[in-house]
Protein backbone atom coordinates (compact mmCIF):
# COMPACT_ATOMS: atom_id res chain seq x y z
CA UNK A 1 0.00 0.00 0.00
CA UNK A 2 1.99 3.01 -1.03
CA UNK A 3 0.34 6.30 -0.21
CA UNK A 4 1.61 8.45 -3.15
CA UNK A 5 2.07 5.84 -6.22
CA UNK A 6 0.59 8.31 -8.30
CA UNK A 7 2.17 11.93 -9.22
CA UNK A 8 0.25 14.82 -7.69
CA UNK A 9 -0.12 16.96 -4.42
CA UNK A 10 -0.37 15.36 -1.29
CA UNK A 11 -0.39 16.30 2.57
CA UNK A 12 1.83 13.81 3.74
CA UNK A 13 4.17 13.27 7.02
CA UNK A 14 7.78 13.67 6.61
CA UNK A 15 8.66 9.90 7.68
CA UNK A 16 6.08 9.11 5.00
CA UNK A 17 7.44 11.12 2.44
CA UNK A 18 10.85 9.56 3.01
CA UNK A 19 9.38 5.97 2.84
CA UNK A 20 7.48 6.65 -0.36
CA UNK A 21 10.28 8.35 -1.68
CA UNK A 22 12.77 5.09 -0.70
CA UNK A 23 10.49 2.31 -2.37
CA UNK A 24 9.95 5.10 -5.67
CA UNK A 25 14.47 4.96 -5.84
CA UNK A 26 14.21 1.31 -5.87
CA UNK A 27 14.87 -0.09 -2.41
CA UNK A 28 13.41 -3.37 -1.44
CA UNK A 29 14.61 -3.69 1.64
CA UNK A 30 14.33 -2.47 5.36
CA UNK A 31 15.99 -3.86 8.77
CA UNK A 32 14.98 -1.84 11.76
CA UNK A 33 13.98 -2.01 15.04
CA UNK A 34 11.23 1.21 15.37
CA UNK A 35 12.00 4.31 17.66
CA UNK A 36 10.42 7.45 18.02
CA UNK A 37 10.72 9.96 16.25
CA UNK A 38 11.59 7.85 13.22
CA UNK A 39 8.62 4.69 13.75
CA UNK A 40 6.76 5.68 11.10
CA UNK A 41 9.36 5.14 8.11
CA UNK A 42 9.76 1.31 9.64
CA UNK A 43 6.22 1.33 9.94
CA UNK A 44 5.78 2.86 6.02
CA UNK A 45 8.02 0.00 5.05
CA UNK A 46 6.03 -3.18 7.01
CA UNK A 47 3.31 -2.37 4.96
CA UNK A 48 5.18 -0.84 1.70
CA UNK A 49 7.47 -2.95 0.81
CA UNK A 50 5.76 -6.66 0.81
CA UNK A 51 3.72 -5.16 -2.03
CA UNK A 52 6.51 -4.25 -4.08
CA UNK A 53 7.88 -7.79 -3.95
CA UNK A 54 10.64 -6.47 -0.97
CA UNK A 55 11.20 -7.46 2.18
CA UNK A 56 11.09 -5.88 6.23
CA UNK A 57 12.78 -6.92 8.95
CA UNK A 58 11.90 -5.86 12.34
CA UNK A 59 15.17 -6.58 13.97
CA UNK A 60 15.91 -7.07 17.52
CA UNK A 61 18.60 -4.36 17.83
CA UNK A 62 20.25 -1.48 15.77
CA UNK A 63 23.56 -3.49 15.77
CA UNK A 64 21.14 -6.28 14.04
CA UNK A 65 19.50 -3.68 11.57
CA UNK A 66 22.09 -1.87 10.05
CA UNK A 67 24.07 -5.41 9.88
CA UNK A 68 21.36 -6.93 7.93
CA UNK A 69 21.05 -3.47 5.55
CA UNK A 70 24.77 -4.49 4.24
CA UNK A 71 23.88 -8.13 3.71
CA UNK A 72 21.11 -7.40 1.94
CA UNK A 73 22.84 -4.46 0.01
CA UNK A 74 25.93 -7.22 -0.95
CA UNK A 75 23.31 -9.31 -2.58
CA UNK A 76 22.77 -6.51 -4.66
CA UNK A 77 19.39 -4.87 -3.20
CA UNK A 78 18.86 -1.62 -2.66
CA UNK A 79 18.62 -1.14 1.17
CA UNK A 80 17.64 1.30 4.20
CA UNK A 81 17.22 1.67 7.87
CA UNK A 82 15.38 4.30 10.17
CA UNK A 83 16.43 5.07 13.74
CA UNK A 84 17.24 7.92 16.03
CA UNK A 85 20.50 9.02 17.89
CA UNK A 86 20.28 5.91 20.44
CA UNK A 87 20.23 3.48 17.72
CA UNK A 88 23.27 5.43 15.36
CA UNK A 89 25.10 4.75 18.66
CA UNK A 90 24.29 1.07 18.54
CA UNK A 91 25.69 0.80 14.98
CA UNK A 92 28.39 2.68 15.22
CA UNK A 93 30.80 -0.04 14.47
CA UNK A 94 29.04 -1.40 12.04
CA UNK A 95 28.46 2.18 9.71
CA UNK A 96 32.20 1.43 9.16
CA UNK A 97 32.00 -1.69 8.01
CA UNK A 98 29.21 -0.42 5.61
CA UNK A 99 32.30 1.90 4.87
CA UNK A 100 34.84 -0.30 4.37
CA UNK A 101 33.11 -3.20 2.41
CA UNK A 102 31.30 -0.12 0.30
CA UNK A 103 28.44 -1.33 0.51
CA UNK A 104 25.60 1.28 -0.52
CA UNK A 105 22.70 1.77 1.72
CA UNK A 106 20.79 4.50 3.37
CA UNK A 107 20.57 5.49 7.20
CA UNK A 108 17.98 7.85 7.96
CA UNK A 109 17.98 9.28 11.53
CA UNK A 110 15.70 11.27 12.51
CA UNK A 111 17.20 13.59 15.35
CA UNK A 112 15.81 13.68 19.32
CA UNK A 113 16.85 15.36 22.68
CA UNK A 114 19.78 13.61 23.59
CA UNK A 115 21.91 12.02 25.31
CA UNK A 116 21.11 8.79 26.07
CA UNK A 117 17.19 8.46 25.96
CA UNK A 118 16.83 12.11 26.36
CA UNK A 119 13.33 13.20 25.33
CA UNK A 120 11.70 10.82 23.27
CA UNK A 121 9.78 11.95 20.81
CA UNK A 122 10.72 15.80 21.07
CA UNK A 123 13.27 17.08 18.45
CA UNK A 124 16.87 18.27 18.27
CA UNK A 125 19.72 18.64 16.31
CA UNK A 126 22.27 17.16 18.49
CA UNK A 127 23.65 14.08 16.31
CA UNK A 128 25.41 16.11 13.73
CA UNK A 129 28.68 15.27 15.01
CA UNK A 130 28.02 11.94 15.59
CA UNK A 131 26.68 11.72 11.97
CA UNK A 132 30.28 12.08 10.76
CA UNK A 133 32.45 10.47 13.45
CA UNK A 134 30.13 8.10 15.15
CA UNK A 135 32.08 4.79 14.05
CA UNK A 136 35.90 4.87 14.49
CA UNK A 137 38.48 5.01 12.00
CA UNK A 138 39.33 7.51 9.07
CA UNK A 139 36.57 7.73 6.42
CA UNK A 140 34.59 10.01 4.90
CA UNK A 141 30.40 9.96 5.04
CA UNK A 142 27.81 12.01 2.80
CA UNK A 143 25.00 13.27 5.14
CA UNK A 144 21.80 15.38 3.93
CA UNK A 145 19.15 16.89 5.51
CA UNK A 146 15.64 17.94 4.00
CA UNK A 147 13.73 21.51 5.80
CA UNK A 148 10.46 20.78 4.76
CA UNK A 149 8.23 17.41 3.91
CA UNK A 150 9.27 18.09 0.19
CA UNK A 151 12.75 17.87 0.75
CA UNK A 152 11.99 14.63 2.54
CA UNK A 153 11.06 13.09 -0.60
CA UNK A 154 13.53 14.75 -3.01
CA UNK A 155 16.81 14.16 -0.75
CA UNK A 156 15.56 10.48 0.00
CA UNK A 157 15.91 10.06 -4.00
CA UNK A 158 19.38 11.77 -4.02
CA UNK A 159 21.17 10.09 -0.74
CA UNK A 160 19.82 6.51 -2.57
CA UNK A 161 21.33 8.19 -6.05
CA UNK A 162 24.53 9.27 -3.76
CA UNK A 163 24.99 5.90 -2.16
CA UNK A 164 24.69 3.91 -5.48
CA UNK A 165 26.92 5.60 -7.47
CA UNK A 166 29.74 6.14 -4.59
CA UNK A 167 28.87 3.05 -3.08
CA UNK A 168 28.86 4.01 0.43
CA UNK A 169 26.33 4.57 3.29
CA UNK A 170 24.47 7.67 3.30
CA UNK A 171 22.97 9.17 6.12
CA UNK A 172 19.95 10.97 5.75
CA UNK A 173 19.12 13.48 8.51
CA UNK A 174 15.96 14.37 9.93
CA UNK A 175 14.77 15.82 13.20
CA UNK A 176 11.65 15.37 15.11
CA UNK A 177 9.97 18.47 13.58
CA UNK A 178 10.27 17.78 9.93
CA UNK A 179 9.96 13.62 10.84
CA UNK A 180 6.89 14.13 12.29
CA UNK A 181 5.11 17.51 10.72
CA UNK A 182 2.71 17.33 7.36
CA UNK A 183 3.50 19.25 4.27
CA UNK A 184 1.85 19.60 1.11
CA UNK A 185 3.98 17.38 -1.19
CA UNK A 186 4.19 17.48 -4.92
CA UNK A 187 5.13 13.94 -6.27
CA UNK A 188 6.69 14.12 -9.62
CA UNK A 189 5.86 11.59 -12.74
CA UNK A 190 8.11 8.33 -12.05
CA UNK A 191 10.06 9.20 -15.70
CA UNK A 192 10.87 12.30 -14.51
CA UNK A 193 12.84 11.09 -10.92
CA UNK A 194 16.29 10.20 -11.55
CA UNK A 195 17.32 7.07 -10.19
CA UNK A 196 20.94 5.97 -9.90
CA UNK A 197 22.06 2.07 -9.89
CA UNK A 198 25.60 0.91 -9.11
CA UNK A 199 27.88 -0.27 -11.56
CA UNK A 200 28.06 -3.24 -12.01
CA UNK A 201 30.71 -6.10 -12.68
CA UNK A 202 31.70 -6.87 -16.40
CA UNK A 203 34.27 -9.25 -17.75
CA UNK A 204 35.11 -12.99 -16.55
CA UNK A 205 33.44 -13.73 -13.47
CA UNK A 206 36.33 -15.88 -12.69
CA UNK A 207 39.25 -13.70 -12.78
CA UNK A 208 37.13 -10.52 -11.13
CA UNK A 209 38.75 -9.03 -8.37
CA UNK A 210 35.94 -7.26 -6.61
CA UNK A 211 37.77 -4.01 -5.32
CA UNK A 212 39.63 -3.22 -8.21
CA UNK A 213 38.02 0.46 -9.12
CA UNK A 214 37.74 2.78 -11.96
CA UNK A 215 38.94 5.99 -12.94
CA UNK A 216 36.18 7.35 -10.33
CA UNK A 217 37.55 5.37 -7.53
CA UNK A 218 34.17 3.40 -7.05
CA UNK A 219 34.86 -0.36 -7.77
CA UNK A 220 32.13 -2.11 -10.24
CA UNK A 221 30.09 -4.09 -7.67
CA UNK A 222 29.17 -8.01 -8.16
CA UNK A 223 26.34 -9.30 -6.07
CA UNK A 224 26.81 -12.59 -3.62
CA UNK A 225 25.25 -15.43 -5.27
CA UNK A 226 26.38 -14.15 -8.92
CA UNK A 227 28.65 -16.35 -10.88
CA UNK A 228 31.51 -13.41 -9.90
CA UNK A 229 33.60 -13.22 -7.17
CA UNK A 230 32.18 -11.59 -4.35
CA UNK A 231 34.21 -11.05 -1.04
CA UNK A 232 33.36 -8.42 1.75
CA UNK A 233 35.96 -7.22 4.37
CA UNK A 234 35.93 -5.60 7.47
CA UNK A 235 39.78 -5.56 7.73
CA UNK A 236 41.93 -3.93 5.31
CA UNK A 237 42.31 -5.77 1.96
CA UNK A 238 43.81 -5.38 -1.32
CA UNK A 239 42.09 -5.15 -4.71
CA UNK A 240 41.20 -8.80 -4.39
CA UNK A 241 39.00 -8.46 -1.23
CA UNK A 242 41.51 -10.83 0.73
CA UNK A 243 42.63 -9.68 4.23
CA UNK A 244 46.32 -7.37 3.87
CA UNK A 245 48.14 -5.87 6.45
CA UNK A 246 50.68 -4.36 4.51
CA UNK A 247 50.97 -0.77 5.12
CA UNK A 248 51.16 0.93 1.83
CA UNK A 249 47.67 -1.30 0.86
CA UNK A 250 45.51 0.64 3.94
CA UNK A 251 47.14 3.62 3.44
CA UNK A 252 46.02 3.47 -0.46
CA UNK A 253 42.62 2.01 0.56
CA UNK A 254 41.91 4.46 3.29
CA UNK A 255 42.61 7.77 1.22
CA UNK A 256 40.49 5.68 -1.73
CA UNK A 257 37.60 5.95 0.57
CA UNK A 258 37.74 9.21 1.37
CA UNK A 259 38.54 10.51 -2.00
CA UNK A 260 35.83 8.37 -3.84
CA UNK A 261 33.82 11.09 -1.98
CA UNK A 262 35.67 14.63 -1.96
CA UNK A 263 37.19 14.34 -5.53
CA UNK A 264 33.06 14.75 -6.37
CA UNK A 265 32.28 17.27 -3.21
CA UNK A 266 31.21 20.12 -5.32
CA UNK A 267 28.23 17.89 -6.84
CA UNK A 268 27.45 16.38 -3.54
CA UNK A 269 27.10 19.71 -1.91
CA UNK A 270 24.23 20.50 -1.93
CA UNK A 271 22.49 24.05 -0.42
CA UNK A 272 19.76 27.07 -0.73
CA UNK A 273 20.29 30.70 -0.68
CA UNK A 274 17.55 32.95 0.27
CA UNK A 275 18.09 37.13 -0.05
CA UNK A 276 22.06 36.49 -0.02
CA UNK A 277 22.83 38.35 -2.80
CA UNK A 278 22.68 41.72 -1.17
CA UNK A 279 22.81 40.60 2.89
CA UNK A 280 25.59 41.71 5.28
CA UNK A 281 24.19 39.42 7.39
CA UNK A 282 23.71 35.82 7.21
CA UNK A 283 22.07 33.18 8.72
CA UNK A 284 23.51 29.23 8.35
CA UNK A 285 21.05 26.47 9.28
CA UNK A 286 19.60 23.17 8.33
CA UNK A 287 16.83 20.94 8.95
CA UNK A 288 14.03 22.12 11.08
CA UNK A 289 15.71 25.33 12.34
CA UNK A 290 15.72 26.82 8.65
CA UNK A 291 12.25 27.60 9.32
CA UNK A 292 12.18 29.75 11.97
CA UNK A 293 15.22 31.51 10.40
CA UNK A 294 13.62 32.16 7.26
CA UNK A 295 10.53 33.84 9.04
CA UNK A 296 12.55 36.08 11.44
CA UNK A 297 14.97 37.20 7.92
CA UNK A 298 11.15 38.21 6.38
CA UNK A 299 10.52 40.01 9.23
CA UNK A 300 14.07 41.87 9.72
CA UNK A 301 14.02 42.72 5.26
CA UNK A 302 10.54 44.55 6.47
CA UNK A 303 12.62 46.35 8.60
CA UNK A 304 15.32 46.92 5.99
CA UNK A 305 17.92 44.59 8.15
CA UNK A 306 19.94 42.99 5.44
CA UNK A 307 19.77 39.44 6.14
CA UNK A 308 20.27 36.01 4.41
CA UNK A 309 19.49 32.87 5.00
CA UNK A 310 22.27 29.98 3.57
CA UNK A 311 20.52 26.53 4.22
CA UNK A 312 22.74 23.58 3.93
CA UNK A 313 21.22 20.21 2.37
CA UNK A 314 24.33 18.69 2.38
CA UNK A 315 26.43 18.14 6.10
CA UNK A 316 28.94 15.73 5.54
CA UNK A 317 31.38 16.20 3.74
CA UNK A 318 31.07 19.90 5.37
CA UNK A 319 30.60 22.17 2.28
CA UNK A 320 34.19 24.16 3.41
CA UNK A 321 33.87 26.11 -0.06
CA UNK A 322 30.72 27.48 -0.23
CA UNK A 323 30.76 28.05 3.57
CA UNK A 324 33.60 30.23 2.90
CA UNK A 325 32.68 32.17 0.06
CA UNK A 326 29.13 33.23 1.88
CA UNK A 327 30.92 34.06 5.24
CA UNK A 328 33.51 36.06 3.02
CA UNK A 329 30.67 38.88 2.06
CA UNK A 330 29.25 39.84 5.25
CA UNK A 331 30.03 40.88 8.74
CA UNK A 332 27.76 39.32 10.99
CA UNK A 333 26.99 35.11 10.94
CA UNK A 334 23.98 33.90 12.85
CA UNK A 335 23.64 29.59 13.69
CA UNK A 336 20.08 28.92 14.87
CA UNK A 337 20.24 25.20 15.84
CA UNK A 338 19.06 22.66 18.16
CA UNK A 339 22.00 21.90 19.88
CA UNK A 340 24.83 23.68 22.23
CA UNK A 341 26.30 24.59 18.98
CA UNK A 342 27.67 21.71 16.53
CA UNK A 343 27.61 23.25 13.42
CA UNK A 344 28.56 26.43 14.80
CA UNK A 345 31.44 24.44 15.72
CA UNK A 346 32.68 23.44 12.52
CA UNK A 347 31.70 26.94 10.69
CA UNK A 348 34.56 28.85 13.14
CA UNK A 349 37.06 27.43 11.34
CA UNK A 350 36.39 28.79 8.37
CA UNK A 351 34.95 32.09 9.70
CA UNK A 352 38.30 34.17 10.50
CA UNK A 353 37.35 37.00 12.31
CA UNK A 354 34.15 37.18 10.99
CA UNK A 355 32.12 36.92 14.59
CA UNK A 356 30.09 34.23 14.45
CA UNK A 357 26.61 33.79 17.13
CA UNK A 358 24.96 30.81 17.71
CA UNK A 359 21.49 30.50 18.55
CA UNK A 360 20.63 27.64 20.81
CA UNK A 361 17.70 25.52 22.22
CA UNK A 362 17.35 22.65 24.20
CA UNK A 363 14.26 21.04 26.14
CA UNK A 364 12.96 19.16 22.23
CA UNK A 365 10.94 22.34 21.56
CA UNK A 366 11.33 24.81 18.22
CA UNK A 367 13.48 27.98 18.12
CA UNK A 368 11.29 30.50 17.55
CA UNK A 369 11.42 33.23 14.84
CA UNK A 370 11.84 35.85 17.93
CA UNK A 371 14.52 34.06 19.61
CA UNK A 372 16.43 35.24 16.50
CA UNK A 373 15.51 38.61 15.86
CA UNK A 374 15.97 39.24 19.43
CA UNK A 375 19.60 37.96 19.03
CA UNK A 376 19.80 39.61 15.62
CA UNK A 377 18.90 42.90 17.29
CA UNK A 378 20.81 42.85 19.93
CA UNK A 379 23.96 42.07 18.08
CA UNK A 380 23.19 44.97 15.46
CA UNK A 381 23.05 47.44 18.61
CA UNK A 382 26.38 46.78 19.66
CA UNK B 1 -10.40 41.66 5.21
CA UNK B 2 -12.64 38.06 4.99
CA UNK B 3 -10.48 35.16 5.80
CA UNK B 4 -10.81 33.89 1.82
CA UNK B 5 -8.81 36.57 1.14
CA UNK B 6 -6.30 36.26 3.32
CA UNK B 7 -3.16 34.76 1.97
CA UNK B 8 -2.30 32.96 4.96
CA UNK B 9 -4.90 31.14 8.20
CA UNK B 10 -4.05 30.00 11.21
CA UNK B 11 -5.77 27.14 13.58
CA UNK B 12 -5.18 25.44 16.40
CA UNK B 13 -6.90 22.55 17.45
CA UNK B 14 -7.00 21.41 20.82
CA UNK B 15 -8.16 18.65 23.08
CA UNK B 16 -6.98 15.53 24.68
CA UNK B 17 -6.42 12.40 23.73
CA UNK B 18 -4.36 13.03 20.36
CA UNK B 19 -5.84 11.41 17.34
CA UNK B 20 -9.09 13.58 16.74
CA UNK B 21 -6.53 16.13 16.69
CA UNK B 22 -4.03 14.97 14.23
CA UNK B 23 -6.73 13.54 12.16
CA UNK B 24 -8.59 16.47 11.71
CA UNK B 25 -6.11 18.18 10.80
CA UNK B 26 -4.98 15.83 8.44
CA UNK B 27 -8.18 16.67 6.54
CA UNK B 28 -7.99 20.44 6.48
CA UNK B 29 -4.45 19.96 5.21
CA UNK B 30 -6.11 17.60 2.44
CA UNK B 31 -8.72 19.97 1.41
CA UNK B 32 -6.42 22.85 1.15
CA UNK B 33 -3.33 21.38 -0.58
CA UNK B 34 -5.71 18.62 -2.34
CA UNK B 35 -8.49 20.53 -3.83
CA UNK B 36 -7.81 23.77 -3.15
CA UNK B 37 -3.79 23.66 -4.48
CA UNK B 38 -2.90 25.76 -1.72
CA UNK B 39 0.27 24.77 0.60
CA UNK B 40 -0.53 23.44 4.33
CA UNK B 41 2.02 22.46 7.13
CA UNK B 42 0.99 21.13 10.29
CA UNK B 43 3.07 20.24 12.97
CA UNK B 44 1.53 18.64 16.82
CA UNK B 45 2.04 18.41 20.16
CA UNK B 46 1.25 15.30 22.61
CA UNK B 47 2.23 13.58 25.28
CA UNK B 48 3.56 9.85 25.62
CA UNK B 49 0.74 8.74 27.71
CA UNK B 50 -1.81 6.67 25.71
CA UNK B 51 -4.94 8.80 26.47
CA UNK B 52 -6.34 11.46 28.34
CA UNK B 53 -3.14 13.97 28.02
CA UNK B 54 -3.09 17.23 26.23
CA UNK B 55 -2.88 17.28 23.05
CA UNK B 56 -2.48 20.00 19.90
CA UNK B 57 -2.39 20.62 16.30
CA UNK B 58 -1.08 24.08 15.09
CA UNK B 59 -2.59 23.87 10.98
CA UNK B 60 -1.54 26.81 8.75
CA UNK B 61 -2.44 27.16 5.20
CA UNK B 62 -1.33 29.30 2.45
CA UNK B 63 -0.96 30.39 -0.79
CA UNK B 64 2.68 29.73 -0.81
CA UNK B 65 5.51 27.51 0.67
CA UNK B 66 4.83 28.44 4.85
CA UNK B 67 8.22 29.35 6.86
CA UNK B 68 7.48 28.69 10.05
CA UNK B 69 5.92 25.82 11.14
CA UNK B 70 3.87 26.82 14.27
CA UNK B 71 0.63 29.39 14.59
CA UNK B 72 2.25 32.85 15.75
CA UNK B 73 -1.21 34.57 15.50
CA UNK B 74 -3.98 31.84 15.54
CA UNK B 75 -7.26 33.12 13.73
CA UNK B 76 -9.11 30.21 15.10
CA UNK B 77 -8.59 28.21 17.97
CA UNK B 78 -10.83 25.08 18.60
CA UNK B 79 -10.89 24.21 22.12
CA UNK B 80 -12.55 20.83 23.04
CA UNK B 81 -11.40 19.92 26.84
CA UNK B 82 -11.04 21.65 30.05
CA UNK B 83 -7.17 20.67 29.89
CA UNK B 84 -6.37 22.16 26.28
CA UNK B 85 -7.31 26.08 27.23
CA UNK B 86 -4.89 27.04 30.01
CA UNK B 87 -2.25 25.63 27.43
CA UNK B 88 -3.53 27.25 24.35
CA UNK B 89 -4.65 30.56 26.14
CA UNK B 90 -1.75 33.24 25.61
CA UNK B 91 -2.43 32.56 21.75
CA UNK B 92 -5.56 33.71 21.57
CA UNK B 93 -5.97 37.50 20.52
CA UNK B 94 -8.51 39.82 19.92
CA UNK B 95 -9.71 39.08 16.70
CA UNK B 96 -9.09 35.42 17.55
CA UNK B 97 -12.28 32.82 16.96
CA UNK B 98 -12.27 30.71 20.21
CA UNK B 99 -14.85 27.56 19.02
CA UNK B 100 -15.49 26.08 22.26
CA UNK B 101 -16.93 22.44 23.52
CA UNK B 102 -19.29 23.81 26.37
CA UNK B 103 -20.23 19.92 27.36
CA UNK B 104 -16.55 19.82 28.63
CA UNK B 105 -15.03 23.51 28.76
CA UNK B 106 -16.45 25.59 31.96
CA UNK B 107 -13.64 28.38 33.05
CA UNK B 108 -12.90 30.21 29.70
CA UNK B 109 -12.57 34.12 30.29
CA UNK B 110 -15.10 36.15 28.76
CA UNK B 111 -13.04 38.93 27.28
CA UNK B 112 -10.64 36.81 25.31
CA UNK B 113 -11.23 36.35 22.05
CA UNK B 114 -14.34 35.71 19.82
CA UNK B 115 -16.15 33.10 21.34
CA UNK B 116 -18.22 30.67 19.46
CA UNK B 117 -19.89 28.34 22.08
CA UNK B 118 -21.72 24.98 21.89
CA UNK B 119 -22.40 21.54 23.31
CA UNK B 120 -20.23 19.75 20.91
CA UNK B 121 -20.10 16.63 22.62
CA UNK B 122 -24.01 16.08 22.87
CA UNK B 123 -24.32 17.18 19.39
CA UNK B 124 -21.47 14.30 18.13
CA UNK B 125 -23.92 11.75 20.80
CA UNK B 126 -26.64 12.77 18.72
CA UNK B 127 -25.16 11.90 15.45
CA UNK B 128 -24.13 8.89 16.95
CA UNK B 129 -20.21 8.95 17.85
CA UNK B 130 -18.60 11.29 19.89
CA UNK B 131 -15.85 11.08 17.30
CA UNK B 132 -17.66 13.16 14.97
CA UNK B 133 -16.87 16.16 17.11
CA UNK B 134 -13.30 17.36 15.47
CA UNK B 135 -15.87 16.97 12.08
CA UNK B 136 -18.39 18.95 13.55
CA UNK B 137 -16.15 21.57 14.70
CA UNK B 138 -14.38 21.77 11.67
CA UNK B 139 -17.68 22.37 9.36
CA UNK B 140 -18.74 25.30 11.63
CA UNK B 141 -15.17 26.83 11.43
CA UNK B 142 -15.09 26.45 7.31
CA UNK B 143 -18.66 27.67 7.66
CA UNK B 144 -17.80 30.69 9.47
CA UNK B 145 -14.35 31.61 7.58
CA UNK B 146 -14.25 30.14 4.33
CA UNK B 147 -10.96 30.01 4.47
CA UNK B 148 -11.49 26.60 2.10
CA UNK B 149 -14.37 25.73 0.22
CA UNK B 150 -17.00 23.31 1.72
CA UNK B 151 -17.02 21.17 -1.40
CA UNK B 152 -13.29 20.85 -0.31
CA UNK B 153 -13.71 19.73 3.16
CA UNK B 154 -16.24 17.40 2.01
CA UNK B 155 -13.81 15.71 -0.57
CA UNK B 156 -11.04 15.58 1.63
CA UNK B 157 -13.32 13.29 4.26
CA UNK B 158 -14.92 11.44 1.41
CA UNK B 159 -11.12 10.61 0.87
CA UNK B 160 -10.29 9.80 3.97
CA UNK B 161 -12.81 7.70 5.17
CA UNK B 162 -13.31 4.18 3.09
CA UNK B 163 -15.83 2.52 5.73
CA UNK B 164 -19.18 3.52 4.34
CA UNK B 165 -20.45 3.91 7.78
CA UNK B 166 -18.38 5.82 9.17
CA UNK B 167 -18.04 8.17 6.23
CA UNK B 168 -21.80 8.30 6.43
CA UNK B 169 -21.60 9.78 10.15
CA UNK B 170 -18.95 12.36 9.10
CA UNK B 171 -20.67 13.78 6.73
CA UNK B 172 -23.48 14.58 8.55
CA UNK B 173 -21.60 15.61 10.74
CA UNK B 174 -20.45 18.42 8.38
CA UNK B 175 -24.00 19.61 7.55
CA UNK B 176 -24.68 19.44 11.37
CA UNK B 177 -21.62 21.70 11.75
CA UNK B 178 -22.55 24.33 8.83
CA UNK B 179 -26.23 24.06 10.93
CA UNK B 180 -24.73 25.85 13.77
CA UNK B 181 -24.04 28.75 11.43
CA UNK B 182 -27.64 29.35 11.28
Amino acid sequence: MMFASKEGRYFLQGNIAVGEAAIMSGARFFAGYPITPSSEIAEHASVSLPDVGGTYIQMEDEIGSIAAVIGASMTGVKAYTATSGPGISLMGENIGLACMVEAPCVIITVQRAGPSTGLATKPAQGDFLQIRHGTHGDHMIIALSPASVQECFDLTIQAFNFSERFRCPVFLVLDGIIGKMYETVEIPKRDKIEIVNRKKATGQPEKFQPYKTDEDLVPPFAPFGSSFIARANGSGHGIDGYPSADANNHEQLVYRLINKIERYKEEISLFKKFNTSDADILMISYGCSVRPAMAAMKKAREEGIKVGVLQLQTLWPFPIDIIKSFISKVRLVLIPELSLGQLKSEIIKYSKDIPVIGINKLGGISIQPEDILNVLYKEIAK
Amino acid sequence: MPYYEKDYFEIIISGVGGQGNVSSGIILGEAASCYENKFATMTCTYGTEARGTFAKSDVLIGKEFIDFYECQHPDVILVLHNKAYPKIKNKIFKDTILVVNKNEVDQIDENMGRIFSFPLSDIAFEIGSLQTINIIALAFIVGKTKFIKKSSLVNAVKNKYSNAKIKKLNMAAIERGFWLLT
